[in-house]
């Protein structure tokens, strides 16, 4: 698994993983997003870009998860974009699709993230 | 005739280590093995999942107690006339399922089982968990491939 980290127009946090997210590299992952969870002071806005992510299992799951609880926790939120048809339905079956803000795209999650920072819940569309 | 796949007599087998690092080769496995004995691309994904997170659980908790100096994980596949059962297994220290409340039944992903378990049961079409504390542990999963 590969991630980049980067900061985004409007003060996004943009973490970019590829590859597979297992119990293997799931740490990596974690670690990634709780650093940028931790940095600077204020909300985090976070987007977790997933669209050259092949594989994610119940452990990569859990940490986004956690991600997402800790980002609204501290007053911001977190969206994801993906659009691989089994980690789709991972978080389907889970139920999570909707909690983690997931979108098709990494314009589409922006667009969620933007709105959740506007005040709006960005759920208009009913997903 | 040459016999179908389907009628191999033999399970195609993999051994690995107990360690996460393994499990990518567990999926390239299981999806070479159903793709070849007939799974669509959905049912390889599928299939793929539940393994993993059945080799998962054995790597997490099978041998927190054993001090097994090389533990191992056996992933078993049983190519069907329409479908496929593969069975993960472990020599771990297996627990009691009817009192860790996993059984049969995992109906939603905060019970007791974990949603690796839950992952299993919702994408498979029979699963079963035998275990005894001592004893080991094996999870026996069946997919029945969708005909056109």
């Amino acid at each position: 698994m590969k991630i980049e980290r980067r900061e985004q127009a409007g003060a996004v946090t943009q973490v970019a993983a590829s590859g597979e997210v297992d119990a293997y590299t799931g740490p990596e992952l974690l670690e990634a997003l709780t650093d940028s969870l931790q940095q600077g002071e204020g909300p985090t806005w976070l987007l977790v870009d997933l669209t050259e992510v092949q594989y994610l299992d119940s452990i990569g799951l859990g940490i986004l998860v956690q991600a997402a609880k800790e980002a609204a926790q501290g007053g911001g939120a977190m969206a994801v974009a993906c659009r691989t048809p089994v980690v789709l339905k991972v978080f389907d079956i889970s139920g999570t699709r909707a909690m983690l803000g997931v979108r098709e795209s990494v314009e589409e999650a922006t667009a969620l993230l933007q709105a959740r920072k506007g005040g709006g819940d960005g759920e208009a569309d009913g997903r | 005739m040459k016999p179908t796949d389907a009628e191999t007599p033999l399970p195609i087998a993999l051994t690995i280590p107990a360690d996460a690092k393994w499990l990518t080769v567990v999926r390239l496995t299981v999806s070479g093995v159903a793709s070849r004995a007939g799974a669509s691309y959905e049912d390889v994904d599928d299939i793929k999942v539940a393994v993993s997170e059945a080799c998962t659980n054995a790597i997490d908790h099978a041998f927190s107690d054993t001090g097994e100096a090389r533990p191992t994980i056996c992933v078993e596949c049983h190519p069907l006339e329409a479908g496929i059962r593969i069975e993960v297994s472990d020599a771990g220290c297996g627990f009691d399922p009817v009192t860790a409340g996993v059984g049969e039944r995992a109906t939603g992903p905060d019970e007791r089982g974990g949603l690796g378990l839950y992952l299993i049961h919702k994408l498979m079409h029979e699963t079963e968990v035998v275990s005894r504390p001592g004893g080991g542990t094996r999870v026996i999963m069946v997919k029945r491939f969708a005909r056109d």
